[in-house]
């Protein structure tokens, strides 16, 4: 199994072809028997939950990347955060025969039968940014996604290295605690800290991703620890929220500085908070989406014989030099 | 039964229970041969529910013994009470309305074979078990779809599967018609003939002689006297009540004014019709200011829902035919439209429809007259107080608080609440259901008191009861309803046997 | 209402005890208020100190604490109304995150005004409140069922009207902005002391406990609650009661939304969720009953208020959020034991 790490900006959209499959051996087949230039292809994508904003955020990155590829045409399922829903609009992409299919499980262990399904039924599987269980390149085609300790732990190095040279006091809003990216984030961020010994981690609460709860959160944190310098939250939202605290504790915007994650954009997000001063600096956690389209169009266009089975998609810091030409994007 | 057996079948000594700061039983004997029915007589809180709970393993004493056949016996638990052969039959019966008659019968004691359930078994044994005490019911229908007399006769039926000794029947007769009755005392005598003791609960004082042969009077946690059952009726009052009860009934009032109900051929239709749900048909009775007139019939006639129904609380439907109130034509389309009218009414269940059991007197007392305590919808402190405690000193309440939950009162405190809500909305025309059900001998003379003081001052009151003597003594007239229509009037004091003759006449004969 | 109804006649009533229990059943009926002392008291017993300063009692903490209930407790208070008619909400979250995304997008679609806005955000979410008590009564469906349905129609309508996106409120003068004073709704006054979503709380929770404790309307309720068919039968309009005190949880829900968009300068259609929970346990707390016909709103204050200051003080400590979910339940279950106890004690079933 191997894993091939791709740096890629934020800007995701350019369709460079920067993906470098690797090419394999004269002799292997292609993966799927009717590929080639010439063919119409449907995607179905099994979507685990349309109701998050950060996943109406991947179909749209990821409408926008199939729209370049004239031969595709995407069908969108929302799992609407229910394993038995998703699993029945797998299995209408089998019954259809679509091409190709992406999915994000809403639940690793109860849609792993259904991918087999589909991997049986000759059609490669792309799992997006959550996985099933099982081996891919194996159980299903490929995996793509962001790593979530090495976003958090980007975030941490940040810290260290560039907002808090001299050290502190720092925070951390995890997410719902129950959930695997929570755990990542909050074991990320203190791994990434550690690389400057003076930085102390004061304060640790879940806030559930929630903008309410992480002020309130927050708020406390700032009662029990006055000198708290920097604050990292584990999602865009928090984020905002944790500032509404500073600001009710009488802090300006820069005077606690605070690190949100996902990097949305829009009006909302933490793109547009980083360029207008009130955050220091948000992650992203990239989408995958046109890393996905460019996936299968080697798949299904250029009847590619092997792709490359885990890509991590990294991360991009978004930050006050860089906020403002992110905006425009 | 004039065999005496040399130890009785069950002997109580000395029981003695509390329940936190209140001492209910208070060293109690009670004693019941084979073969005998014994009633036990006591008004509310005199302590019959607990000594009866504790024989059926409900609760456990805190002192006295317990002999059955001479053997000391204690009950951790109603299934070990019926485990030693006693049965009781309490007065919410215990059946699952929603379960047929059979699994009613031998719900958790289902025959099984091999671990299945024996349907067909069952059925025949309960054919056979509705049979010995002379029921005629369907096995496969469901109880909840069974009249009250026939839910009664299924309870009998099914406490006997294990009442191999004793049998504690907790008031069966307060919802049974009178035939019912009849039929229900038959099988009694039956049981008790072949060796079973029973003790039999009721609070109807006439039932005794008729069915029992001895009587144990309970009052205030103490045996007041055990007397055959042939004892004049006065003498059970004077143990019941502790003195003398000097008459009951108050005298009947001087002369009648206007008319205040005219009712001629009115029917009322139901929008929707309800099974089990008698709609007046064909009804004529007049009620004048300063009279109180009794409205007889079997369980079914319709009395309820007559008075319901000139409530407006009917539901949707109409009134056809005459039917005015002080000389106009009435609508009574709604509670609102009736109460505008000058109508009110007292349910015949206080606890279910009557009172906010868990809310003060005087914010029970006010819940009729709201619009009058708060204008500008602002409640006013002052005129609800003033009301609340008038009408608490006119109908005696105790205690005399208006801060006192309701629900923490005696039943017959409870009912004067409730009427006194009622007059407290100055109605001309009061239609009382059932006034005195579940309520002491004591505080029945109260209530039929202040009913005829109602009267003379002027309103019209309109009784249903199913107790012949109450209508009998305390109205002015008593009018007879059969399936919804008015049969026949007599005149207060008339002979109960003439009145039950024409509620229950051509019963079987009508289509 | 015929003539089969089984008779019940009234348990033995204690007289002698009714008053040496008093005192307990005043303890329980202001449980809340003394639930709100204790922990109080264990929040300062295990409050972190510095320089000698008990950190729970600093008066930011305070307002920290009553700014975190602000949302839930306006929306108990109204709850309050429908639990003590022995109805339930389910769809308050849910509809004060629709609100929300309704002021955002009204805020920041045209110059409609603020208060023409405000207005009717909150007569869209009575209306919406009132429809739910209307569906209820007139097809007699359990309010859980209707309220239910509510909630899932109010996300709906919220993700469709959003687009599934934080409909954030930018301030300024021209199109597309929204008017700068409604961000006071995120302030704090006096000093930076009193947060604005306080003092809304403070005053919907004051007009409550008037209606409930001081108006006929506020008897009717009761009277619903206590004994709907003693209460039509007294001549009470039991519908108009039960549909108006939906209607109350809608606009107590619109209000809410109007303020966590104002706090939080965006509209939300997933912010919300478990607010239901929170107001029930906040009005349960405090001493009103699910069965009905009894209750406090100055409980259910002293309830959300309670709730708000046990999260802050194992925040505080940085307690883990386990620990802070199992406290919240033990208090709950508490809550209601006291309750049943009562119950017990007057003979009204269990």
């Amino acid at each position: 199994m191997d894993c091939t790490l791709f740096r890629r900006s934020a800007g995701l959209l350019a369709g460079a072809g920067a993906l470098a499959l690797a090419a394999g051996a004269a002799d292997a087949a292609s993966l799927v028997k009717d590929c080639g230039k010439d063919g119409k292809y449907v995607i179905g994508f099994s979507q685990a939950n349309n109701a998050e904003p950060y996943r109406q955020h991947v179909n749209d990155e990821l409408t926008a990347a199939a729209a370049k590829v004239p031969q595709f045409s995407l069908q969108i399922a929302d799992g609407a955060g229910n394993v038995n829903t998703q699993t029945s609009q797998m299995d209408n992409f089998i019954t259809q025969k679509v091409d190709l299919i992406l999915i994000s499980p809403f639940e690793a262990a109860p849609l792993t039968p259904v991918v087999a399904r589909a991997v049986k039924a000759g059609i490669p599987v792309i799992e997006l940014d959550r996985r099933s269980l099982g081996e891919p390149g194996k159980d299903y085609t490929a995996f793509i996604g962001g790593d979530n300790f090495k976003i958090a732990q980007e975030a941490g190095k940040y810290v260290a290295g560039t907002l808090l040279p001299d050290g502190g006091e720092v925070a951390v809003l995890e997410g719902l605690p129950s959930s695997t990216p929570a755990v990542e984030r909050l074991n990320g961020f203190k791994d990434g800290v550690k690389a400057n010994a003076k930085i102390e981690v004061v304060a640790e609460q879940a806030a559930d991703w929630l903008p309410d709860k992480a002020q309130t959160a927050f708020a406390a944190m700032l009662q029990a620890h006055p000198n708290i310098k920097a604050v990292y939250a584990s999602n865009d939202m928090m984020a905002a929220g944790a500032r509404l605290a500073a600001k009710g504790a009488g802090k300006k915007d820069g005077d606690i500085k605070i690190l949100g994650t996902d990097g949305l954009p829009g009006p909302a997000g933490g793109i547009r908070a980083v360029a207008e001063g009130e955050w220091s600096a948000t992650f992203t956690y990239p989408t995958g989406g046109p890393e996905a389209i460019d996936m299968a169009k080697a798949i299904l266009i250029d009847c590619a014989e092997k792709v490359p089975t885990v890509v991590t998609v990294a991360t991009t810091a978004i930050t006050p030099d860089n906020a403002k030409a992110m905006m425009g994007k | 039964m004039n065999a005496e057996p040399p130890r009785p079948l069950l002997s109580m000594r000395g029981v003695v229970k509390r329940f936190g700061g209140v001492q209910a039983l208070r060293g109690v004997d009670f004693d019941l041969r084979r073969g005998e029915i014994h009633a036990l007589l006591g008004e509310n809180g005199a302590g019959k529910s607990t000594l009866m709970n504790i024989l059926s393993g409900v609760i456990e004493p805190d002192g006295g013994e317990m002999r059955i056949e001479g053997v000391a016996t204690r009950f951790s638990d109603p299934r070990a009470a019926q485990a030693a052969g006693v049965a009781t039959i309490f007065q919410e019966l215990d059946l699952v309305p929603g379960l047929d008659v059979t699994a009613n019968l031998f719900l958790g004691r289902e025959p099984t074979r091999a671990g299945v359930l024996d349907r067909g078994a069952m059925r025949r044994a309960a054919r056979e078990r509705l049979a010995a005490v002379g029921a005629d019911i369907d096995v496969d229908q469901p109880v909840g779809e069974l009249s009250v007399g026939r839910r009664q006769m299924v309870a009998v039926a099914k406490a006997l599967t294990y009442a191999s000794r004793i049998l504690v029947m907790d008031e069966p007769t307060a919802a049974l018609t009178a035939a019912e009755v009849d039929r229900l005392f038959g099988v009694m005598r039956e049981i008790a003939a072949r060796g079973v003791g029973i003790v039999y609960i009721s609070h109807r004082l006439e039932e005794v002689p008729r069915v029992a042969d001895r009587v144990t009077v309970l009052r205030d946690g103490l045996v007041a006297g055990v007397a055959p059952a042939s004892a004049p009726q006065s003498e059970l009052v004077r143990l019941l009540v502790g003195r003398p009860l000097a008459e009951l009934y108050p005298k009947r009032g001087a002369q009648a004014g206007e008319t205040v109900l005219k009712l001629e051929r009115a029917r009322f239709a139901p929008r929707r019709g309800r099974a089990g749900w008698q709609a007046p048909d064909d009804v004529s009775l007049e009620v004048r200011a300063g009279e109180i007139v009794g409205l007889a019939g079997i369980m079914g006639a319709g009395r309820t829902e007559l008075l319901t129904a000139l409530y407006g609380a009917a539901g949707p439907g109409r009134w056809s035919g005459v039917v005015q109130i002080e000389g106009r034509p009435a609508r009574l389309a709604s509670i609102r439209a009736a109460r505008g009218d000058g109508v009110g009414l007292v349910t015949d269940d206080r606890r279910g429809s009557g009172l906010l059991l868990r809310d003060s007197v005087g914010r029970n007392l006010v819940l009729t007259v709201l619009e009058r305590v708060s204008p500008f919808f602002l409640m006013s402190r002052a005129k609800e107080s003033t009301l609340a405690r008038q009408a608490i000193q006119a109908f005696d309440v105790r205690p005399p608080q208006p801060e006192a939950i309701v629900g923490a009162l005696s039943g017959g405190n409870q009912q004067k609440v409730v009427l006194a809500k009622e007059v407290l909305g100055e109605p001309r025309l009061l239609l009382l259901d059932e006034p005195t059900r579940g309520v002491d001998v004591g505080a029945k003379g109260e209530i039929y008191a202040r009913i005829r003081t109602l009267a003379e001052r002027g309103l019209g009151v309109l009784i249903a009861s199913s107790e012949m003597p109450e209508l009998l003594g305390l109205c002015d007239r008593v009018v007879v309803l059969r399936k919804g229509r008015t049969v026949a009037e007599f005149a207060g004091g008339a002979d109960e046997h003439a009145v039950l003759a024409a509620a229950e006449q051509s019963e079987d004969t009508s289509p | 209402m015929n003539d089969a109804a089984p008779m019940r006649a009234a348990p033995a009533a204690p007289p002698a005890t009714a008053r040496r229990f008093d005192a307990f059943a005043i303890a329980v009926r202001f449980q809340s208020v003394i639930g709100l002392i204790l922990v109080t008291l264990g929040g300062i017993v295990f409050s972190p100190r510095r320089h000698g300063h008990i950190l729970f009692l600093a008066p930011d903490n305070m307002a920290n604490i009553v700014r975190a209930v602000s949302e839930t407790g306006i929306i108990a208070v109204g709850m309050t109304f429908v639990i003590i008619t022995a109805g339930i909400d389910l769809s308050v979250g849910a509809l004060l995150s629709l609100c929300s995304v309704l002021t955002a997008t009204i805020m920041t679609s045209g110059g409609y005004g603020l208060a023409p806005t405000i207005l009717f955000v909150l007569a869209c979410g009575t209306a919406f409140g009132g429809a739910q008590g209307l569906i209820s009564n007139r097809f007699r469906l359990e309010p859980f069922i209707v309220t239910l349905a509510g909630l899932q129609v109010a996300r709906g309508l919220a993700l469709v009207i959003s687009g599934n996106q934080y409909i954030n409120i930018s301030y300024g003068q021209g199109p597309g902005l929204a008017p700068p004073v409604f961000a006071i709704l995120g302030d704090r006054l006096f000093d930076n002391t009193v947060p604005v979503a306080t003092l809304v709380f403070v005053v919907v929770a004051a007009i409550a406990t008037f209606t409930l404790n001081f108006t006929r309307f506020g008897r009717y309720v009761f009277a619903v609650g206590g004994n709907e068919r003693a209460a039509r039968l007294s001549g009470v309009p039991v519908s108009l009661v039960k549909v108006s005190v939906y209607a109350i949880t809608g606009l107590v829900s619109g209000i809410a939304g109007v303020v966590h968009a104002g706090q939080f300068n965006f509209g939300s259609a997933n912010d919300g969720t478990g607010y239901e929970l929170t107001a029930i346990a906040s009005v349960v707390i405090g001493g009103t009953s699910l069965f009905g016909g009894s209750g406090s709103m100055i409980g259910t204050v002293a309830g959300a208020v309670m709730l708000g200051a046990l999260a802050n003080i194992l925040q505080l400590n940085n307690v883990n959020a386990a620990l802070q979910l199992l406290a919240t339940g033990a208090i709950i279950v508490l809550a209601a034991v006291l309750q049943s106890l009562v119950r017990r004690r007057e003979g009204l079933g269990r």
